[in-house]
């Protein structure tokens, strides 16, 4: 969707931080909005999907993310950090949905219940590699995937920003609002427990 | 340090958060345990893999429709047939007197329940709150209908954070936040920095027009890592790099050399056959772990 924005304040725009960014939003600016979009919703997709593990609703949950975003653009202050804001929105808004899920689950009969672990990878698979990819990549795939979504909530989350977001871990303290000395903790029991679900692929003997 | 305390500093140990009399005593462990040492190696591997999952991209349109929902909050309410404008004026002061009564000081409040549990009727009930509502000394709710209440109170409960307070990493746009290992060296974030990575460049092209996109995008390395003083002092001449996440495409002339190989991620798939094609994305084909 065109908003009628120039062309050159689009490039001014581009060369300037999340932050400032940000402020040029809270004023007004679609087009600032739209930068920010456009950074961010790779990454804001790719951490919901990984903790709720539905595409799909992942999208629907980023989409609240971004709307949440400008509904409070003018709330943001510039000395705050843009990224750990809208992660810590999309965490909070991942973790109601988790919630839900939850309650929604136990009121389903139990051949209703998807097997543990299977959503995500069947739900990515379906987006996953075309087909001259090999199957044993997306064998491969569905393994890390089905590590990933057996983790416990709150080490899901963690390891999901560090590792594959990128996150410092001072990041990860904040968005999570814990101690830093708990977000290594979880971080490295998650990826023991992972480790532990591919076993067999990562195992290196050297008893 | 028994195998309990090694493994709670795994993940330190790796991205060389310990202290040196930490590490030292993480390091001695693992020449004297075997089973300790192994689960590092794996854990370093399982790590290398959770980057190779491919990111999702979601739809093309997503943007679009993002904006689209956008524009339709901006927009006024659409005006209704002049023949609903009285039904609609007392459906919407029925519905801001209901906000009113709910915020109401207790005396309301009380009355409230009691017509709930009293069970009358719904014209009764809507006709009585709004009486209520408008004789109440204090009317303290503007939300401007019920709906309206409703979604302040569902915000609540999702909890937008307010903004947050200053930060003090102030790394650039779009780049990972980088610590620092003890040793001064800059360390990605996003990667541990023990991994060594080299991945042909043909890679990339033997990808379907489908994986591309929902490969990771290309990256130029961002970091590299030379040997601390302490590790050159053993001989060992250490290089890693990261990108990120993201796939090696632009490596720079020529890998640093590499004077220890701990191991050589399996080019074969979990049933022992050979990877012909090595997917788009894969992002360590070799390994470097040093002690």
């Amino acid at each position: 969707m065109k908003l009628g924005g120039r062309e050159p304040e689009t490039d001014n725009l581009k060369a300037l931080s999340d932050e400032e960014i940000m402020v040029r939003c809270a004023t007004g600016s679609e087009e600032a909005f739209q930068i920010l979009v456009s950074r961010y919703r790779p990454r804001i997709i790719n951490l919901i999907t990984r903790f709720v593990g539905d595409v799909d609703r992942a999208e629907d949950i980023a989409q609240e993310v971004f709307i949440r975003v400008y509904r409070n653009r003018e709330r943001y202050r510039k000395s705050g950090k843009f990224s750990t804001w809208i992660f810590t929105i999309a965490a909070n808004l991942a973790k109601n949905e988790i919630r839900r899920k939850v309650r929604h689950r136990r009121v389903v009969s139990m051949d209703e219940e998807k097997e543990p672990g299977t959503s995500l990878a069947s739900t990515l698979a379906d987006r996953g590699p075309g087909p001259g990819q090999t199957l044993e990549r997306k064998e491969l795939e569905n393994l890390i995937l089905n590590a990933i979504e057996a983790l416990p909530e709150r080490y899901r989350l963690a390891l999901v920003l560090r590792d594959l977001e990128g996150l410092a871990y001072e990041e990860v303290s904040r968005v999570l609002g814990i101690p830093g000395g708990t977000v290594r903790s979880r971080i490295n029991r998650a990826r023991l427990m992972v480790k532990d679900k591919l076993e067999s692929f990562v195992r290196v003997d050297y008893l | 340090m028994n195998c309990r305390n090694a493994k709670a500093n795994f993940s330190s140990y790796i991205e060389q958060e310990l202290s040196e009399i930490e590490r030292r005593g993480v390091a001695a462990h693992l020449g004297r345990c075997p089973r300790c040492s192994s689960d590092l190696f794996a854990m370093q591997k399982a790590m290398s893999l959770l980057r190779w999952v491919a990111r999702v991209e979601g739809s093309p349109d997503f943007t679009d429709r993002l904006l689209e929902r956008i524009h339709a909050e901006k927009r006024p309410e659409p005006a209704a047939p002049a023949w609903l404008g009285p039904l609609v004026e007392d459906w919407r002061r029925t519905c801001r007197d209901f906000g009113a009564m709910l915020a109401a000081p207790a005396p309301v409040g009380a009355l409230l329940a009691a017509l709930l549990l009293g069970g009358g009727g719904g014209a009764f009930l809507v006709g009585t709150l709004r009486t209520q509502a408008v004789t109440s000394p204090a009317p303290v709710v503007q939300t401007p209908d019920a709906s309206s209440v409703a979604s302040e109170l569902v915000d609540a409960a999702t909890s937008t954070p307010p903004a947050v307070e200053a930060a003090s990493v102030t790394t650039p746009v779009g780049a990972s936040p980088a610590g620092t290992s003890p040793a001064g060296t800059s360390v990605m974030a996003s990667a541990p920095p023990t991994v060594m990575a080299s991945a042909p460049s043909t890679v990339a092209k033997s990808a379907s027009a489908s994986d591309r996109k929902a490969e990771p995008r290309p990256a130029t390395v961002r970091s590299r890592r030379t040997a601390s003083p302490a590790e050159a002092e053993k001989g060992v001449e250490v290089a890693a790099w990261s990108t990120g996440g993201k796939r090696l495409d632009g490596l720079p002339e020529g890998p640093p050399p590499i004077s220890r190989v701990e191991y050589v991620l399996d080019r074969v798939d979990v049933n022992g056959r050979p990877i012909e094609a090595v997917p788009a994305g894969l992002l360590v084909q070799e390994g470097s772990v040093t002690f």
